[in-house]
């Protein structure tokens, strides 16, 4: 018991530090349902995550190249700035069939379905991590998940709080600069980021017949890109992003009459509005809204004979999407996420297709995560699609994981999944105007001189996959171990093939459905050592074998791939070493001469950092790539990559 | 509005027959809420059923139309600081301040001139006791020994007497001063960088919602979770947080109230007698933390408290 007296301040206007206030504010919901990454123990297929740490210590400039890190993952670059991921291998010039998210936006688009990661209005400093799902997956990440979705996310308008600025200067014409702002409020977030990448591409081979191919395959692109949240409540979060990108690419070879030398420019913006709101018991809705557009323009002359002939084309691709999105958690042990979407297309080009084109696609998809028992996990999903061609196709997913303790997971599962064939493939008639002096018009095609004539009607192409996995934890050790075995089936392969017509031109290409099934078997692992924080190892190992007689895919993909990143911090020095191994491999619309050798590459980065020197820090970093093998080369035989170094200098306010 | 409000609260009050007890100890207790907001209400709704028919409660929620010359009652009942500091300078009788701070109460006390008339006053603080938070943390995580505490220059409390609590019980804490809004973050990520959990303390210079999204964003991107000090903090993303809810604090103060009608003193100044632990099991699933059901973290923490609920 106290005994006190009366006080004689006003005691309004007394300066009270301490408040129960504190236990009383309300925050908003951060960490919603949709933003939390599933535990991969309790993922239904194999994911790798590639989070900041590794995108830092990997020494890359470009965000493709970041797919190196993931086990079973072909990376390759057709250009400098062409550059093509796939996993488990059956690309071609174009990578079709994964999935490629950004903040839930897809961004491979028609009308070849492919990403191009060089007009991604985005640098590699805005991603905070990405998820690579390795396996089909299309009920949890839509249409075209067909080997794999890849699930880049961005930073946070929240975690960007003071002025940043960066250079990165080094040889074969290497110049980045970058800034990012962002400022951190009550309700209002965002942040900005504007960059400028550039370099000469790869190196000209020196020591072939091929000598005087040169890639022309200089590019420089410039970006911006701002995120705003505004969270004017506790359950209401809007999440605006725009961007935009302009880039000049040298395309086109030396040795080629069509495709000669030069310069193409690509324009990309997109628009994305997410309004989130949380409702009870952590439930959540979401509704997303966006809108890409990507418009190239290039124009090359080349002779026919005396006569030159100079030939343009400006494709377009457009494309918008709503999508809306309930979690809903059904007692302790069940969430289910479901929701629909609609999408719309847009192509045209003065060369691939005679009218514009446009596709809609509707789909409805429900994914369950059943706890059965704390052992026993199910994860069952399904997205039925209607991809605008006429056709309703249903991908399942089921996978099981069995916990056998907190530390150890199994996981078998099986999944279907489709690829819609891309508005080239189906609707395609790639031709060139030829000029009167030369045109035949007494051939099929009239004035035109034609390369692809798509008589459409094609099927989507399905996989079925099947997978074992296991997930192990050695906390002790520092060990984490991801071990996966898969078989996938392949059906309705979309292929090329000639057609042969009596009078010049002579040879078109059209598409089909393969009757051949491909098959897919193959085993991958990654081991992660990390006990304590400044040194941390990772291994990747894959194999796979394909078993097809269609043309082109087998040897497509390296049969054997490995990875190594070594990752050590001294204090304010940090260090990486990086090395990636492949087998053989023969790209599939490649000839033989352009077969990529076993090779393997090293990548060094040293850095050091500056804490706080007057409210400034910052880093400065090396990174040598490609260390010790001189003859390494990409996809063509005339991608030379020889070692490379470069300096980046980032400094905070 | 609210001065109709007060007035009716007042005529009820007064209009209320005395009782017919057959004790001695009928109290009149005058319940002064710092406002209308809903922690004080529910407070005060939960206080009125949780009371004996011999304890006539009135409640006022404007402390700034409180005047001595206006109520008989035998005790205020204070609710937060604002009520308090009102109720201290306006009125004599008997007080019992209840979620409050433990610091608040004892800057109240400082501030006390000795030579003038005297009272009694005690407090239910707002504030779990440190040894009950550091003993919560090890049920919750014990693997996760290293603790992360980011504090700012108003922060008052004595940080190595928290260290030494925590290093008595095997683990470390690694702490980090924040002079300005601009050091937040870099010293959030020194905090994180060593620490296997981070823990949040009542400091809004730290913990408001500007910064709330990133510390909880950049705690998520290095695997550490937050544990918070309300539910608040457990819906927009912390692990866990162990506070006390108005509810619990009606029911220790009504048990106070009802001492006081038979002694006509007051018990010392006390700590939440029981608290109520949230978790969000998705944000911890999502860590890959397994945590332990919520029995067995009172149990674990009963162990070594004595049987306290």
């Amino acid at each position: 018991m106290v005994a006190l007296s009366v006080w004689m301040v006003a005691p309004a206007c007394a300066d009270v530090h301490s408040s129960e206030q504190d236990y009383f504010q309300e925050f908003p919901v951060v960490l919603s349902a949709s933003r939390l990454s599933q535990p991969l123990s309790d993922a239904p297929s194999a994911v790798t995550v590639i989070d900041r740490e590794m995108i830092v210590a990997s020494g890359f400039r470009k965000i493709p190249d970041l797919f190196k890190l993931v086990p079973g993952m072909y990376v390759s670059y057709y250009k400098g700035s062409q550059a093509i991921v796939s996993y488990h291998g059956t690309q071609d010039q174009f990578a079709r069939r994964m999935q490629v998210l950004v903040d839930g936006r897809s961004v491979y688009l028609a009308p070849f379905s492919d990403v191009d990661w060089e007009s991604l209005p985005i640098l590699i400093d805005d991603i905070e991590r990405i998820e690579v799902v390795r396996g089909p997956s299309a009920a949890a990440h839509g249409a075209n998940s067909l080997q794999g979705v890849i699930n880049i996310i961005t930073r946070d308008a929240a975690m960007q709080s003071r002025v940043g600025v960066s250079t990165t200067r080094g040889e074969k014409g290497i110049s980045d600069v970058s800034a990012h702002l962002g400022k951190i409020g009550e309700v209002l977030d965002y942040r900005l980021t504007l960059g400028y990448r550039s370099d000469n591409g790869y190196d000209p081979r020196t020591d072939l017949p091929l000598q005087d191919t040169l890639s022309n395959d200089s590019y420089a692109t410039r970006l911006f890109n701002l995120r705003a949240n505004y969270h004017p409540n506790v359950a209401d979060n809007f999440d605006v992003q725009i961007g935009a990108s302009s880039g000049v690419r040298g395309v086109g070879f030396t040795s080629s009459t069509l495709n000669t030398p030069h310069d193409l420019r690509a324009t990309e913006n997109f628009q994305q509005l997410t309004w989130l709101r949380t409702l009870n018991n952590n439930d959540e809705l979401r509704l997303r809204y966006y809108h890409i557009r990507l418009k190239k323009e290039e124009s090359t002359v080349t002779y026919v004979g005396p006569v030159p002939v100079s030939f343009t084309d400006t494709p377009l691709s457009d494309r918008q999407e709503l999508e809306l999105q309930h979690t809903a958690h059904l007692g302790g042990a069940n969430r289910m996420v479901w929701g629909a979407a609609y999408r719309s297309d847009y192509a045209k080009s003065e060369n691939y297709f005679l009218v514009p084109v446009r596709q809609n696609e509707y789909r409805v998809f429900a994914h369950d995560e059943w706890r059965i028992t704390p052992a026993w996990l199910l994860n069952a999903g399904v997205m039925v699609e209607n991809g605008g061609l006429g056709r309703t196709d249903i991908s399942p997913q089921v996978a099981l994981n069995y916990h056998i303790n907190p530390a150890h997971t199994l996981r078998a599962g099986v999944s279907r999944a489709y690829r819609n064939p891309a508005m080239l493939e189906e609707k395609g008639f790639w031709r060139y105007t030829l000029p009167l002096a030369i045109q035949q018009p007494s051939g099929p095609f009239g004035p035109y001189y034609p390369i692809l004539v798509a008589s459409g009607g094609l099927k989507p192409e399905q996989v079925l996959s099947r997978e074992v996995g296991y997930l192990g934890k050695l906390p002790d050790y520092g060990v984490s171990i991801d071990l996966r075995v898969f078989h996938d089936q392949y059906r309705d392969t979309i292929l090329p093939t000639k057609v042969t017509y009596p009078l010049p031109p002579g040879n078109v290409f059209d598409l089909y459905n393969s009757p051949d099934d491909m098959g897919q078997s193959g085993a991958e692992a990654s081991l992660e050592y990390h006990l304590t924080e400044p040194t941390r190892v990772i291994f990747n190992y894959s194999r796979n074998r394909i078993s097809t007689v269609l043309p082109g895919f087998q040897g497509n993909m390296p049969e054997e791939q490995y990875g190594m990143m070594y990752a050590q911090r001294f204090g304010e020095y940090s260090f990486s070493l990086n090395i990636y191994k492949q087998s053989a491999a023969l790209p599939a619309d490649r000839p033989i001469w352009d077969k990529q050798p076993k090779h393997q590459r090293t990548d060094l980065r040293l850095a050091k950092s500056f804490r706080s020197v007057r409210g400034i820090s910052g880093d400065m970093a090396i990174v040598l790539q490609n260390l010790f093998d001189p003859d390494y080369s990409e996809y063509l035989v005339t991608n030379v990559f020889d070692r490379r170094g470069y300096a980046k200098l980032s400094v905070n306010f | 509005m609210r001065q109709a409000r007060t007035l009716i609260y007042l005529l009820l009050w007064l209009l209320i027959p005395a009782p017919v007890s057959c004790w001695a100890e009928n109290l009149k207790v005058l319940v002064v809420l710092s406002d209308s907001s809903t922690p004080y209400l529910s407070f005060a709704s939960a206080l009125s059923k949780s009371l004996p028919p011999s304890v006539q409660a009135s409640v006022l929620e404007t402390p700034e139309r409180l005047s001595s010359s206006m109520y008989q009652a035998d005790l205020v009942v204070a609710v937060g600081m604002k009520a308090t500091e009102f109720a201290a300078s306006k009125t004599t009788i008997p007080m019992l301040s209840v979620m409050i701070p433990r610091m608040g109460y004892e800057e109240l006390l400082v501030r006390a001139s000795p030579k003038t008339d005297h009272r009694l006053i005690s407090a239910i603080y707002i504030d779990q006791q440190w040894d009950r938070q550091i003993e919560f943390w090890r049920a919750v995580l014990p693997e996760r020994r290293r603790i992360g505490l980011l504090h700012s220059q108003d922060t008052n409390f004595d940080l190595e007497h928290l260290r030494k609590k925590v290093a008595q019980r095997g683990g470390s804490l690694q702490s980090q001063q924040v002079r300005s809004s601009d050091e937040l973050f870099p010293k959030l990520e020194g905090v994180l960088a060593n620490s296997d959990v981070l823990v949040a303390i009542p400091d809004s210079s730290i913990y408001n919602s500007s910064n709330i999204r990133n510390i909880l964003l950049t705690s998520y991107r290095y695997g550490i979770p937050l544990i918070g000090i309300s539910q608040s903090y457990v819906n927009a993303g912390a692990m866990c947080a162990i506070f006390s809810t108005p509810e619990q604090f009606a029911e220790q103060a009504s048990g106070v109230m009802v001492s006081f009608a038979r002694t006509r003193h007051l018990s010392e100044p006390q700590y939440p007698a029981t608290y109520t632990i949230a978790i969000n099991h998705q944000v911890a699933r999502s860590l890959g933390i397994k945590l332990p059901p919520q029995e067995t973290i009172r149990e674990r923490m009963g162990k070594t408290r004595g049987g306290e609920q």
